[in-house]
């Protein structure tokens, strides 16, 4: 048998697509892969390979976790996603023998499963399987090959009556339901060993899942109510797995099509292709948010604290991952009492239900310096969901701020087993040898500083806001870093009494001591809600350098007493437009339950 | 085909130059370093090979084992002796020192190190040990396992794992199994949340049990099994967690409230054992005889509390003492309870008593306070000599970091333990010899196939408990148990 050369002009549009598919995923989607590649662990180790397994189907998710360290660099990520998209396609179009203009519908289900990545939501922070960015795709490809291979090879000759049996045995435990899937493609396309092959796909669908998922010794880690969605991620949505798995359902449906689709013009097959491009953009998630928390996330990591404040500022509604990042950020610059409250106050609910713990509660702790916070939150994530690189160098991190070395060396030599960490753990390795310079590291000395203020011996089990406002909730002054926190979670809650005390402790230490513009302009509405002349007259003297802001607050005081219902929107406009972004606004108009 | 011949001579021939000559090697001063560091133990007859890594700097590196009549080398860093020669060498060696004599070659010159000597001990180990591995998380957990481990050889497998009920959402903890008299085919262990119960196996059958009856505080926690009779006593523990926001202990897990139950397994009957409002009674175990139960008792008033505080803040003040309570078989009766070690009158707090089944001493988990040691730095295993009544502290076995879990072989002569002395966070497994003088040897690390496992595993080794052989249970037949509804237990007052 020889293989005719493809035509060159059936070929353009596979790599026309893939290229398109590499420049969406690198632009649209670089931070999601970034944060697919931090959530994901790949070991070269024994045990951890034969975890997967453990599991039907497991060499999908094993190839997929080894190709998701490329993702570590989003553009590289994106074109070997692309590359497997084209892949498939090029699949399709041989398992389906589709020519000329029929060429283009080739497409169709590498737009799917491309839809399938470009849908992920906040269920990225949950997941319990790895390598999903892949896993899907290579199991569909290995799927068709599998159908082509039967077409080019088997279908003319007597093997093929014996190949779905051995596809089952051997496919089922490497890659899963897709090998039932191949059976499937294998069904329709043979017209001659139909009857025999139904039967044997009847038979062997059947008993191989429920052997594996009943016989004993067999597959020992496997909830025999999932056996027959082996290879799919159907653990990893807790908002829907229909709703999360139906690009995956629309590919494999599109290609048992293409299988009858025969002949069609280029013009047909190329509208064909151009709605399944226009419903995938439009089913994928847009959401604003999301993509803000998830560079603020990626920007985080690197210590990038100017982005993490840009990306602030861009975002129009802020939501509670976002201001927590942010106020990060602003501390990490030493600016966050000065500025964060010159920040949209438009807040949105985040559009998930997956509890922020596992969002960014984790990372905002240890920048807070609340390591034993963080590092609780980032083991109860690792036992959750699946282990990690993102939250073994935050306990790695951990356990260095508390002088655990040898722990810190443990998740160290896991984080060094990934390929694209290597920066990431010379610089910790150092730390490691050497205490006085992670001492000097400007993060670590801002952590070891805050560490020293700890008001509260014990947490439970509460909203991450909650739990920086009992940290920083003791007034005593500490040193500057504390200081800062101490203010931004007593103003972000509207406490009207204890930052005067915390303000005029620190004046007495350090008179000359800076007062920043957010403090400065709560003093003035405290102390004039206060009432008391002395505590007025101090606040003047402290407040030399900024008369203009007790100015500004007093003509703000008379606006808000001949204000009737300084709640409406009519007023928050007014008060936004004469006085701009100011604590005076948040403490009126912000409900701070929001945050 | 001569060039593929000759290239394979050539690695041959490296291979075999790299190790060759260590016999003129001089010695050094340096001191070696190996891991696990199992120089100067006293080891079991029947134990797998003790494979370790050589990690000092090195260019080659030879391991020579020599034992009364037997010697083999292998080659290093990373020593893994053969299975048969290593069994021949113990079998050689009985009540006699294995020497291990470590060659190290750096800039063309062999050294040999200071030798290593493993004693060999006349009494062998019960062969298989089960454990839980857990994260050490706090509220949440993902997978988690019971494995059985033989520990002649290194396999391994699953008793029950919880990957079989596994949902999206919810999940389901597994804890608390315990064996009758090291039998591992009569045992029990408890599902929380999913499915939830205990799991009561006896030979060939199984039943899930729900124990919460009457008026009792909880469902049964803390297990062990009579020693001769279908009997289990169990506490029952109002049990809360709180977390430390600073320093390196993490978390702390403390009761309201706790008593003592007895479930008769062939009437399905649950009665009180003790039931003190001004006590918490837990951690229940049998002596080997049947006749005497020990447990850990927190007098409320000793700090002062009383039935109706809140524990949260009185936390670092909870101490518990070891008593002991006897119990006629015949009657099934139980007589007045006495203290056995009065930890508390030291600041204190002791618990979970392990009596050796030869009826001579006594292990329990020390802290400064509380009962859940696993999380304190300071949890130390000490002993007690039940015939004169001392007690104190195995300093062979204890580190500066929390020891936790313990267990005693069959014949009394091991004792499993647990121990975050590595990292401070992971429990790991180790043995030490307990020889009939009474004394402590020092312990070793549960042999690995790879030893560098001990320092990958993210898991923690949680309950070791020796069994005589391999439980002939498998996790589907214990899932299909477990996914049975419960049967409820009747609560019967005495």
């Amino acid at each position: 048998m020889t293989a005719s050369p493809e035509p060159m002009k059936e070929r353009i549009p596979g790599l026309c697509f893939g290229v398109a598919a590499a420049a969406l995923l690198a632009t649209a989607k670089a931070d999601l892969l970034y944060h697919m590649e931090q959530f994901s662990l790949f070991l070269p180790k024994r045990e951890f390979l034969a975890s997967f397994m453990e599991q039907p189907g497991g060499l999908l998710e094993l190839v997929g976790a080894f190709l998701t360290q490329f993702c570590h660099y989003p553009v590289i990520g994106a074109i070997l996603i692309a590359l497997c998209l084209w892949l498939l396609s090029a699949m399709v179009q041989k398992a389906c023998n589709l020519k000329d203009g029929a060429a283009l519908l080739a497409l169709i289900p590498a737009v799917f499963m491309l839809l399938f990545i470009m849908r992920m939501d906040y269920a990225v922070y949950t997941m319990r399987s790895y390598g999903m960015l892949f896993s899907q795709i290579l199991g569909l490809t290995a799927a068709v090959s599998l159908a082509a291979a039967y077409r080019n090879c088997c279908m003319s000759s007597k093997a093929g009556s014996c190949m779905i049996p051995i596809i089952s045995i051997i496919g089922f435990p490497l890659i899963g339901i897709y090998a039932f899937i191949a059976c499937l493609l294998m069904i329709i396309t043979d017209d001659r060993h139909r009857i025999v092959n139904i039967v044997s796909f009847a038979a062997f669908t059947v008993t191989i899942p429920l052997i594996c998922a009943h016989f004993p010794g067999i597959y020992d880690r496997i909830n025999p109510k999932y056996v027959f969605l082996s290879g799919m991620p159907f653990l990893d949505f807790p908002e829907g797995l229909f709703e999360a798995l139906y690009p995956i359902l629309l590919g494999v449906v599109s290609i048992i099509v293409l299988l009858f689709a025969g002949k069609a013009s280029w013009k047909l097959s190329a509208s064909i292709a151009a709605a399944s491009l226009a419903v995938m953009l439009a089913l994928t998630n847009w959401d604003a948010d999301f993509r803000t928390v998830l560079g603020m996330e990626r920007a985080a990591a690197d210590e990038n604290w100017d982005e993490v404040i840009s990306l602030a500022k861009h975002s129009k509604k802020q939501t509670r991952a976002q201001v927590l990042y942010r106020n990060v950020a602003l501390f990490e610059k030493g600016r966050l009492t000065e500025e964060m409250f010159a920040y949209p106050y438009e807040r949105q609910q985040m559009s998930t239900s997956i509890d922020i713990a596992f969002i960014c509660a984790a990372p905002v702790l240890h920048y807070c310096g609340m390591v034993n916070s963080c590092d609780r939150l980032s083991m109860e994530a690792s036992a959750s969901f699946t282990k990690n690189i993102f939250y073994f160098k935050l306990m790695a991190r951990d356990a260095l701020a508390r002088g655990e070395r040898e722990l810190a060396e443990k998740y160290i030599d896991i984080v060094s087993c990934n390929i694209f960490e290597g920066k990431w753990v010379r610089r910790h390795r150092a730390f490691l040898e050497d205490t006085e310079s992670m001492r000097k590291d400007k993060c670590f000395e801002n952590i070891l500083a805050l560490m020293r203020q700890q008001s509260t011996e014990f947490d439970v089990v509460e909203p991450v806001e909650l739990m920086l406002r009992r940290n920083f909730s003791n007034p005593e002054y500490v040193n500057e870093q504390v200081y800062e926190w101490q203010m931004a979670t007593m103003l972000s809650w509207k406490d009207t009494q204890t930052p005067i005390y915390c303000m005029f402790n620190r004046q007495d230490m350090f008179p000359d001591a800076h007062i920043t513009k957010g403090i400065a302009e709560a003093m003035a509405l405290f102390v004039s809600m206060n009432g008391d002349r002395n505590l007025m007259v101090n606040l003047v003297d402290a407040m030399q350098s900024q008369k203009s802001i007790l100015k500004k607050f007093s003509s703000f005081s008379n606006d808000i007493n001949r204000t009737d219902d300084f709640q409406s929107d009519k007023a928050e406009q007014y008060f936004s437009k004469q006085y701009g972004r100011s604590y005076w606004l948040y403490y009126y108009f912000i409900d701070e339950n929001e945050l | 085909m001569m060039r593929r011949l000759t290239l394979f001579l050539l690695l041959v021939s490296i291979a075999v130059s790299c190790t060759r000559g260590y016999q003129n090697a001089v010695p050094t001063h340096q001191s070696l370093s190996i891991y696990p560091d199992y120089a100067g133990t006293v080891v079991p007859a029947n134990i797998a090979p003790l494979n370790f890594d050589i990690q000092n700097d090195a260019d080659a590196c030879v391991a020579v084992f020599t034992g009364k009549g037997i010697s083999f080398s292998v080659k290093g860093p990373h020593i893994r002796i053969p299975e048969k020669k290593w069994k021949n060498l113990l079998a050689d060696s009985h009540g006699h020192p294995i020497t291990v004599d470590v060659y190290a070659k750096q800039d063309g010159r062999w050294d040999r190190f200071e030798s290593i000597h493993i004693d060999v001990a006349d009494e062998e180990i019960d062969p298989y040990i089960t454990y839980r591995l857990i994260e050490p998380g706090y509220s949440n957990y993902g997978f988690l396992c019971l494995r059985q481990r033989d520990l002649t050889s290194f396999e391994e497998n699953d008793l029950y794992n919880n990957e079989m009920v596994r949902e999206r959402v919810n999940q389901q903890c597994i804890n608390c199994h315990s064996f009758q008299d090291y039998n591992p085919d009569i045992f029990q262990l408890h599902a929380r949340q999913t499915d939830g119960g205990t799991v009561i196996v006896r030979g060939k059958d199984g039943q899930k049990m729900d124990l919460k009856a009457g008026d009792l505080i909880s469902a049964a926690v803390y297990p062990s099994w009579h020693p001769q009779e279908n009997l289990i006593a169990y506490s029952v523990n109002a049990t809360s967690q709180i977390f430390h926001t600073r320093g390196n202990q993490k978390t702390e897990v403390f009761d309201g409230k706790s008593d003592l139950i007895l479930y008769d397994a062939d009437k399905a009957e649950v009665s009180y054992i003790v039931n003190d409002s001004l006590s918490m009674e837990t951690f229940p175990y049998w002596s080997h005889d049947g006749r005497t139960l020990y447990y850990a008792s927190a007098y409320l008033p000793n700090f002062g509390a009383d039935s109706s505080t809140d524990m949260s803040n009185l936390t670092g003040r909870i101490r518990y003492d070891i008593w002991s309570i006897p119990f006629d078989p015949a009657t099934r009766s139980f007589g007045q309870p006495s203290i056995v070690f009065d930890a508390s009158s030291d600041s204190l707090s002791a618990v979970t008593p392990r009596p050796s089944p030869d009826g001579r001493y006594l292990l329990s988990g020390v802290a400064d306070y509380g009962s859940f040691h696993i999380w304190h730095e300071s949890g130390d295993i000490y002993i007690t000599d039940l015939e004169t009544g001392e007690t104190h502290p195995l300093d062979e076995i204890n580190s500066t970091r929390a020891e936790s879990f313990k267990c005693w072989s069959s014949n009394s002569r091991w004792i499993a333990f647990t121990s975050r002395r590595e990292d401070g966070a992971y429990t790991k497994l180790y043995f030490a010899y307990f020889d009939k003088d009474g004394h402590v040897h020092k312990p070793f690390l549960l042999p690995q196939k790879d030893p560098q496992l001990n320092h990958r595993i993210c898991l923690s080794y949680n309950v070791p408990e020796f069994t005589k052989g391999k439980s002939s249970w498998t996790p589907k037949r214990i899932a299909s148990i477990i996914q049975s509804d419960p049967d409820a237990a009747r609560f019967v007052a005495r």
